[in-house]
């Protein structure tokens, strides 16, 4: 893959990115929007769903029950709280907030059986939003992303071209997070950006 | 140059005033927007357009479809050029170039087709023949065969347009935009169903754009075309597609669509692919794959200008081209009359309608000849003349039984034959999708019986001949197929049509000629492969009755149309000979042959897609990345990391700059990126108890704060992976695995913990991407890690081997781990992957006045295995037990179980005899093994030789000034001191066998 060197704008800690994703902008009308979210905080939550005290406990650490619906995430504020087993759930946060976070989980899930693991640079979150978003997710995903089966508040774990990607959409736009383990993220920005070609992209910072 | 000569005043569809310019075989000739370059030959008289495969006969434009046997193009030039197109598939554009294929110098006259002349040496089975004798004569044979046998010619380059897939899911999708398939799509589609209509064509509405003697409810049936497109293009749920073939119909209502989307443009946008292959998943699968019509077999039936009805009659009505000035129609039923009727109308003249049917009658004959057309019933024709078109056929009253002439021949002048022998379902996709076939007599076809998918078949290749069934059929699978996937809505009622009706047929596979089969002109049944009734005739006396065997015999129904035109034919001969000498034996009986996929020939572009180039397979690499560019260094891939292989100074070798390497960690302070190890979180009161299981030692006594190295075996007692394990509190390890084995070892613990152990406390958590990690090591490591960590005391009291402390490195919260894979002093450094950078970049700088010496995996390869240290994957293949890597120290021997420690007790597992791990040293320390080397005890003088072993890895050892290297060898430790040979081409190498360690024996350097 041909490396564009853009290096880590001043100030921030560098994601893996930052050489990669060219300048910053493209045409108005375009029907892909591309961005990345950096540095954006990432729990796992392990817990048995059927532990009332793992539940009510995260539900008070969290301000919103872990969703119990496969493949769905909950929301409060800007934090996401995605399904990604029947005793697994990744904690999507603002960036910084995963420490405060972190001990928040601890301290109400004290005596349950439960687990937190930050792993907030273990992935990156690339951002697709635009008419075409769509479309472009279907050129690499045989998931199913039509309205009517797969809308706002929904997830899925699966492959986007040849990447691991866990994935939600967040609005009818549709526009959605792609979390991508941190040494894929370069192929599939370079992906996206090639499956975006016929519907033009713009990338936003 | 003569015009379009052939092109009918009025009428057609296509685009008049839309002029196009093209050229075949170089001249240049004039079309109009909406022809194919089929119609577009035909409008300017040209039928000759291709030369057969093996005999190089002159070849013509067969049909108006993708069943074309014959007139297939070579298209492009360079690296765009693509072979065997069919003409009748080809939409004309402005500039087109197009050539005709395996004919040499020129079309007119073609050297090849001597093949013609001794045609009595390529009988069929030729080429099987050529294997068989003599022997010796099939290396000229096949150089000869091959050449000789060519159709068009590939491009040499790589293929420069883009290509892409999509997937997509539906409620209901429907192949084919014929009367049947429009109609299903409407009935569906107005529930609100999620619709596909998929079509090979330009235009929806398949034969109604041909047969315009129907009406739909009072009107011309293209109005109903054109309303119904109109409504549902109107549906937000319908996706109508166009030049769009269904290739493949899979298991689970899994098809594969490939749509050209540029093909016809020319000069093609850059952003858009120029094919693109669907993978949809239907909910129900409406075929409404429409019918191929049959060729007549009779004596020299291959002649350019020789057509079946129905395509004549599609140039006639859609094209507004007539296929001749004197045209003979011969049939076997009724449908031919439509089209002599369509071309007597149009002023066309008509030779002859020559009827196989004794007495034909019903409207349409009553027409024919109440138009004054001469019909000539129970009429075959014997001969055809016409050296490059067909100029005159011979008639002949045939017999009773049809099985022979009878009278004196009769000829008739004309330049074009329309010949009908009824029509076959398209039972493509269906038989793809497990349908089971049944032999019909109304259509003496194979038509769909038993579906085995969520799937319907309606029209005419469900054997419908008439509209007005289509047009139902495709109603009612359309609603049914909506329904069954949860939509509500009203059955549409069927329009009242208007079309003639149709009588019998007379099928008469051979059309019998003046003289016995084979003896007076060639009776074509395959006309791509040039198979004839006398080679199925053939075929049969020599054994090869079976239709598969047939097929592979005389090639029959093989090639780009897969005997689309053909395959009916063939096998309804192979049926009357096995008829005549098995009774009970007929067509059906026969059976046919299987339909794969594609559909029709695919781009094999199509299939790659964007999985080319930096797309075949993503590149991974780690948070100093960057750093180790801008050093110069070179990568080397494992599995789909890039890894710093060794980092040259200028003008150094690799062995030069290994050597560098490995002496700066063994003397002052080496810097590795390790960032690629596996890593695991592992979580919950049961932790120890479930590494306890997974390895092959003991974990439950292990002290927070202090590692150890495990073995991981499969259920078979052989080493799947290894690594380095820490217990970073009561209830918390970190597991390491190796590079490759990462994502596999993830996957293993879950199965165990899921589906064996669901009872244990414990979560599995991936964190190989959260965690940078630079790995120094030799003795001045201490002194450096000490600038850049004030809070941990790095003393050996304090911080020993194997254990592991939190801290902060170069003012970055990390996670250090004294562990040692170089044997030296080392400390291996974690930090989230956003530090990386910064923390590699701190440890140079401080570490420049130490020479820090950042070496890469080659370094770090010798530098294990100076120490004997293994790696997974090199010293083991999944053979290897840990015995047989001299491991049993890490065997416990107390443990209740562990995955693998039954197998470990097989007896083949402690047999004396398996190979286990030895070191070699050469005699030659300057001599370095290969890898993969095999060993043997005596060498003979040419192989085979009883092999004993094979080295695993091998080294320059600079920290030993000589070659070392490891190898696994039948009996193991106990041939140390034996000298073994490695023989290899033109030398031998002998080596001694020691123990697999070569550098710091004692293991004392590891404290530094």
């Amino acid at each position: 893959m041909v490396e564009k060197v853009g290096p880590t704008p001043p100030g921030l800690d560098p994601t893996p990115l930052d050489r990669v994703i060219g300048p910053i902008g493209g045409p108005a009308e375009a029907g892909v929007v591309l961005s990345e979210r950096r540095h954006w905080g990432k729990l796992v939550l392990r817990g048995e769903p059927d532990d009332k005290k793992f539940i009510t406990g995260a539900t008070k650490a969290l301000g919103v029950a872990p969703p119990s619906k496969p493949n769905t995430a909950a929301t409060i504020q800007s934090t996401a709280i995605i399904w990604t087993a029947p005793n697994e759930w990744l904690v999507v946060s603002e960036p910084g907030t995963e420490a405060a976070l972190e001990s928040a989980l601890e301290s109400a899930l004290a005596g349950t059986h439960h687990a937190i693991t930050n792993v907030s640079d273990h992935s990156t979150i690339i951002r697709l939003s635009g008419t075409a978003a769509r479309a472009v997710l279907a050129k690499g995903c045989a998931i199913d992303l039509h309205p009517r089966v797969f809308g706002v508040g929904q997830s899925a774990q699966t492959n986007l071209a040849k990447a691991q990607v866990i994935f939600r959409q967040f609005d009818e736009m549709p526009s959605y997070d792609i979390l991508v383990r941190a040494s894929f993220a370069p192929y599939l920005w370079a992906w996206l950006t090639d499956a975006g070609l016929e519907f033009g992209v713009r990338v936003e910072g | 140059m003569s015009g379009q000569n052939h092109r009918l005043a009025n009428s057609g569809s296509i685009d008049r005033s839309a002029p196009l310019k093209f050229q075949f075989d170089g001249q240049q000739y004039e079309g109009y927007k909406g022809d194919t370059l089929a119609s577009a030959l035909l409008a300017n008289g040209v039928h000759l357009v291709g030369r057969s495969f093996k005999y190089h006969r002159p070849r013509g434009i067969m049909s108006a479809g993708s069943e074309e046997p014959n007139a297939l193009i070579q298209l492009g030039d360079g690296n765009r050029t693509d072979p065997n197109l069919r003409a009748t598939r080809i939409e004309l554009r402005d500039g087109l170039v197009a050539a005709s294929q395996n004919r040499w110098p020129c079309l007119k006259f073609d050297v090849g087709s001597v093949n013609n002349l001794l045609h009595r040496f390529f009988p069929a089975g030729f080429y099987y023949k050529t294997f068989m004798w003599p022997a010796s004569w099939w290396l000229k044979y096949e150089h000869w065969i091959r050449r000789a046998a060519g159709l068009g010619k590939a491009p040499q380059g790589r293929d420069p347009d883009r290509y892409e897939k999509t997937h997509r899911h539906c409620d209901v999708l429907i192949v084919g935009g014929g009367p049947a398939g429009l109609a299903a799509a409407l009935a569906a589609g107005r529930t609100g169903a999620r619709v596909i209509l998929v079509d090979e064509g330009t235009l929806l509405g398949g034969s109604l754009w041909s047969d315009l003697d129907c009406t739909i409810d009072g009107a011309p049936g293209l109005d109903w075309v054109r309303a119904t497109v109109a409504e549902l293009q109107a549906m937000p749920e319908v996706t109508l597609l166009i030049r769009t073939t269904a290739t493949g119909y899979y298991d689970h209502n899994y098809l594969t669509l490939l749509e050209r989307i540029t093909d016809h443009l020319g000069t093609a946008p850059d952003h858009l692919p120029r094919q693109r292959l669907w993978k949809i998943r239907a909910k129900r699968v409406v075929l409404a794959a429409g019918a191929i019509e049959r060729p007549l077999v009779f004596a020299n039936n291959d002649r350019p200008g020789i057509m079946l009805a129905s395509a004549a009659r599609t140039y006639m009505n859609r094209f507004a081209v007539t296929p001749g000035r004197r045209v003979l129609v011969l049939t076997n039923n009724d449908d031919a009359y439509r089209t002599a009727l369509a071309m007597h109308a149009q002023g066309v003249r008509i030779a002859g309608l020559v009827d196989l049917r004794a007495q034909p009658k019903g409207p349409l004959v009553a027409a024919a000849a109440a138009a004054g057309i001469a019909v000539h019933p129970g009429q075959a024709v014997v001969a055809t003349r016409g050296a490059l078109r067909v100029s005159s056929v011979e008639i002949m009253k045939l017999t009773a039984d049809g099985a022979g002439v009878t009278g004196s021949a009769r000829k008739i002048e004309c330049d074009a034959v329309a010949m009908s022998g009824g029509w076959t379902p398209t039972v493509h996709m269906f038989s793809q999708s497990g349908g089971k076939l049944r032999w019909s007599e109304d259509v003496s076809a194979f038509v769909p019986d038993l579906s085995v998918q969520a799937e319907t078949s309606v029209g005419s290749c469900n054997g419908a001949v008439s509209l007005v069934k289509c047009l139902k059929q495709g109603l009612k699978a359309g609603i049914e197929a909506a329904r069954a996937t949860g939509y509500k809505g009203r059955v549409t009622a069927a329009p009242n049509v208007g079309e003639p009706p149709q009588s019998d047929r007379r099928d008469l596979w051979v059309v019998p000629g003046k003289k016995p089969l084979g003896h007076a002109g060639k009776h074509f049944v395959d006309f791509q492969n040039d198979v004839t009734a006398a080679d199925v005739h053939l075929a049969a006396r020599e054994g090869y009755q079976s239709i598969e065997h047939l097929k592979r015999y005389t090639t029959m129904g093989m090639g780009t149309d897969q005997g689309k035109t053909s395959n009916i034919n063939a096998l309804a001969i192979m049926g009357e000979v096995l008829g005549a000498n098995v009774p009970g034996a007929d067509v059906s009986r026969v059976g046919h042959t299987t339909f794969r996929p594609p559909y029709t020939p695919a781009t094999i572009g199509a299939y790659a897609g964007r999985n080319i180039g930096a797309f075949f397979d993503p590149v991974r690499t780690t948070a100093m990345d960057f750093w180790h560019r801008e050093a110069g260094a070179k990568f080397e891939h494992v599995g789909q990391w890039m890894r710093a292989w060794y980092y040259p100074k200028p003008g150094e070798s690799l062995r030069q700059a290994v050597d560098r390497e490995v002496k700066a960690a063994r003397d002052g302070v080496g810097i590795l990126d390790a960032t690629t190890l596996g890593k695991i979180d592992i979580q919950g009161p049961d932790a120890a108890e479930f590494l306890n299981r997974v390895y092959t030692n003991v974990w439950l006594k292990l002290a927070p704060g202090r590692a150890r190295y495990g073995l991981m075996l499969k259920e078979d007692g052989m080493v799947m992976d290894d690594g380095v394990t820490a217990r970073l509190s009561e209830n918390r390890f970190h597991m390491t695995t190796t590079t490759g084995g990462a994502a596999g070892v993830l996957d293993w613990l879950e199965e165990w913990r899921q589906t064996e152990w669901p009872d244990l406390k414990v979560y599995i958590t991936s964190v190989t991407e959260q965690w940078a990690v630079a790995s120094i090591c030799g003795p001045d490591c201490r002194t450096l890690l000490a600038e850049l960590c004030p809070d941990i005391d790095l003393a050996n009291d304090a911080f020993p081997f194997m254990s592991v402390r939190e801290g902060t490195v170069a003012g970055i919260a990390a996670r250090v781990f004294r562990i040692s894979f170089t044997g030296e002093l080392s400390f291996e450094i974690n930090v989230p992957r956003r530090h990386g950078l910064a923390l590699w970049q701190a440890m140079m700088e401080a570490g420049e006045k130490y020479d820090i010496c950042p070496y890469g995996t080659e370094a770090m390869h010798v530098l294990r295995a100076e120490k004997g240290f293994i790696i997974v994957g090199q010293e083991t293949d999944g053979t290897v037990t840990p015995s047989d890597l001299c491991m049993d120290w890490i065997v416990s021997k107390t443990k209740v179980d562990f995955v693998g420690k039954r197998a470990l007790a097989r007896r083949d597992i402690v047999s004396a005899d398996r190979k286990r791990l030895v070191g070699l040293l050469t005699e030659d320390p300057n001599e370095v093994l290969p890898e993969g080397a095999q060993i043997v005890e005596a060498v003979q003088p040419e192989p085979p030789m009883a092999m004993i072993g094979h080295v695993t890895s091998s080294y320059y050892s600079p920290s030993c000034g000589r070659s070392i290297a490891m190898a696994l060898v039948k009996g193991g430790p106990t041939r140390i001191g034996e000298t073994l040979s490695i023989p290899l081409a033109g030398k031998t190498i002998r080596a001694v066998v020691t123990e697999p360690r070569f550098f710091d024996l004692d293991g004392e350097r590891a404290n530094g």
